[in-house]
């Protein structure tokens, strides 16, 4: 299931006086598999970029084709759309806000049911979505409103809800705003097993580099509706210049290497980990000798 | 999705429409009304019409609403009036201009239609109320940012507080009300399109799903306005509202010479208009 956007423009209200360009040639490819983030600050247009990725909005230049459907085409239908709103499944920002139903159960069951399935293959995938956000799904859980649960509760509730379409790609639009660390560590460790397991495609929105970048092996950096920088986390990172013009906070490993640089020792760019930004390290010391010292 | 809602929505700008004061505004047009409700007896004159329409025309274009706008929110105003016009002209009574008919129609015998001087002036007073009141209040609320507008409430209702009218508290209603529209509108589109990413369809399907549907948008739209409503009293009441009595106001200062200017010529001019033609 792979995303090709290529020369996307999205522009809001076009021919209003409050038209307003989102994003501006943004050509991309997110690949089978993979887990890609998609970073800029607020506004800079990775919201409207991903909604184009299961055709809520429809890109006014440009393609995007996700898993062979030209999402923008004249004859892709609703239906095909629905089809494919199943197969990527959007986590929006603040999904708790989105829930409803009487019962965890019911609202974990709308997607399922939405798509006509029997009553007992609504409760397999129930169970099963409330097992991957390690909810558990004993009857105690099911019956219980999720009003009545905690914040971070019920934001892995409304994750369930999506997973239980079985989507090919899931697409996370800031999912770690408002939770705790624990929380958050919890979160990407879901995400990880769910990616292991199910071979999932990820596609990951945040404004926070350091968070995404253990989990992602491809880095979209978004400015002002452009997309400014691409590539894999260690060839993003040692261009801490680049990202701080984008208006975000390079990792703090980042810094600190493009800082020993800066005083004349020879770190390699491409140390992304705290390991190998240590080995980096320790190795140019070693190599500068007694000056070093 | 929301994109037509016939809410006003304020467009900055600097024009000389912008300028006037809230309450110079809402005196126009409660002027407006008055007049033309005066005017509407005095059958088939139409001098007060065409220097109301011209005025509100001379607004539109120096306040640079953009038609297309004002247009998109009118067509539904207009075909209403277009399906009771006739009606009206066939019911009511008065001297005849006209008489139609009888036909036959199918052996039986139609009609007459009998169309009358008043039904005829009735449908022109009628639409020139709602088109003129409807196109005023369009352009008050493109060019007067909320705040305003509920300054100039306040200011036009601090008389009445000597007959204990909480004229604040309506002035924050007011406020609120427009502030949230927007927001509202915004949040309403994030859930469709969130319950839609989870196969809700809203538009097309059959009836139960539909239902469901719009449940599922209903119980977390109320809850996040009932959130809202909660936070916003706790900050309104953190911030000390209503401590030291009365509120200052921002932008309702002191009238100036356009807005005497306003308030003087267009009354006087429309006052000409209905005693001389």
């Amino acid at each position: 299931m792979s995303i090709h956007v290529e020369r996307l423009t999205h522009i809001y209200h076009p021919n209003t006086p409050r038209a307003r360009t989102a994003l501006r040639d943004v050509s991309l490819s997110i690949e089978d598999g993979a887990c890609a983030a998609i970073i800029g600050v607020t506004g800079s247009g990775k919201s409207t970029l991903v909604q184009h990725f299961n055709g809520l909005l429809r890109p006014t230049g440009g393609r995007v084709v996700v898993d062979g459907l030209d999402v923008g085409a004249r004859e892709t239908r609703g239906a095909d759309l629905q089809a494919l709103r199943q197969r990527v499944g959007l986590l929006f920002q603040f999904p708790e806000a989105q829930l409803f139903a009487a019962t965890v159960y019911d609202d974990v069951a709308f997607g399922p049911r939405q798509l006509g399935l029997s009553p007992s293959a609504v409760r397999a995938r129930v169970a099963w979505a409330l097992d991957a956000v390690a909810l558990g799904h004993d009857d105690a859980v099911l019956a219980r409103s999720p009003f009545a649960l905690s914040g971070g509760q019920r934001r892995r509730v409304a994750l369930a809800g999506v997973l239980a379409m079985r989507p090919r790609t899931l697409v996370l639009d800031e999912p770690s705003a408002g939770l705790d660390a624990e929380a958050r560590a919890e979160l990407y460790a879901q995400l990880r097993t769910l990616r292991r397991e199910h071979g999932l495609t990820l596609v990951l929105v945040s404004h926070d580099m350091s968070e995404v970048a253990e989990l992602a092996d491809q880095l979209f950096v978004l400015a002002d509706g452009e997309l400014r920088l691409a590539g894999a986390p260690h060839q993003i990172f040692g261009d801490t210049e680049a990202i701080i013009a984008a208006g975000l906070l390079p990792p703090p490993l980042a810094l600190v290497g493009a800082l020993a640089r800066a005083r004349g020792l020879a770190v390699a760019p491409d140390a992304t980990t705290l390991d190998a930004t240590t080995n980096a390290l320790l190795a140019a010391l070693e190599g500068r000798g007694d000056d070093a010292r | 999705m929301l994109d037509n809602l016939p809410v006003g929505i304020y467009i900055a700008g600097t024009s000389p429409i912008h300028e006037l004061r809230a309450r110079t505004k809402l005196l126009l047009l409660c002027w407006f009304a008055l007049i033309i409700f005066a005017a509407n007896h005095n059958d088939f004159h139409f001098g007060v019409y065409l220097l109301s329409f011209g005025l509100l025309a001379l607004a539109i274009l120096v306040g640079r609403v953009p038609f297309g706008y004002i247009w998109r929110r009118m067509r539904l105003l207009l075909v209403l009036l277009a399906l009771g016009i006739p009606f009206t002209l066939m019911f009511t009574p008065g001297d005849t201009w006209h008489t139609f008919g009888p036909w036959d129609v199918l052996g039986g015998s139609l009609g007459p239609v009998i169309v009358t001087y008043d039904g005829i002036w009735f449908v022109i007073s009628l639409g020139a109320i709602f088109l003129l009141l409807f196109l005023g209040s369009m352009i008050l609320t493109m060019t007067t940012s909320p705040v305003a507008l509920a300054e100039g409430i306040v200011v036009l209702l601090r008389p009445l507080r000597r007959f204990r009218v909480p004229a604040d508290e309506f002035g924050l209603m007011t406020l609120v009300a427009l502030r949230f529209i927007p927001v509202l509108v915004q949040e309403t589109e994030q859930l469709i399109k969130a319950q839609v990413s989870r196969g809700a369809n809203f538009t097309t399907g059959p009836v139960g799903a539909r239902i469901r549907g719009a449940g599922s948008l209903l119980v977390p739209m109320l809850q996040g306005a009932l959130r809202r409503a909660e936070d916003l009293s706790m900050a309104i009441e953190v911030r000390g509202y209503g401590v030291s009595g009365e509120a200052t106001l921002l932008h309702e200062g002191r009238l100036r010479l356009l807005d005497w200017l306003a308030l003087l010529l267009i009354p006087a001019a429309t006052l000409l208009a209905y005693f001389k033609l």
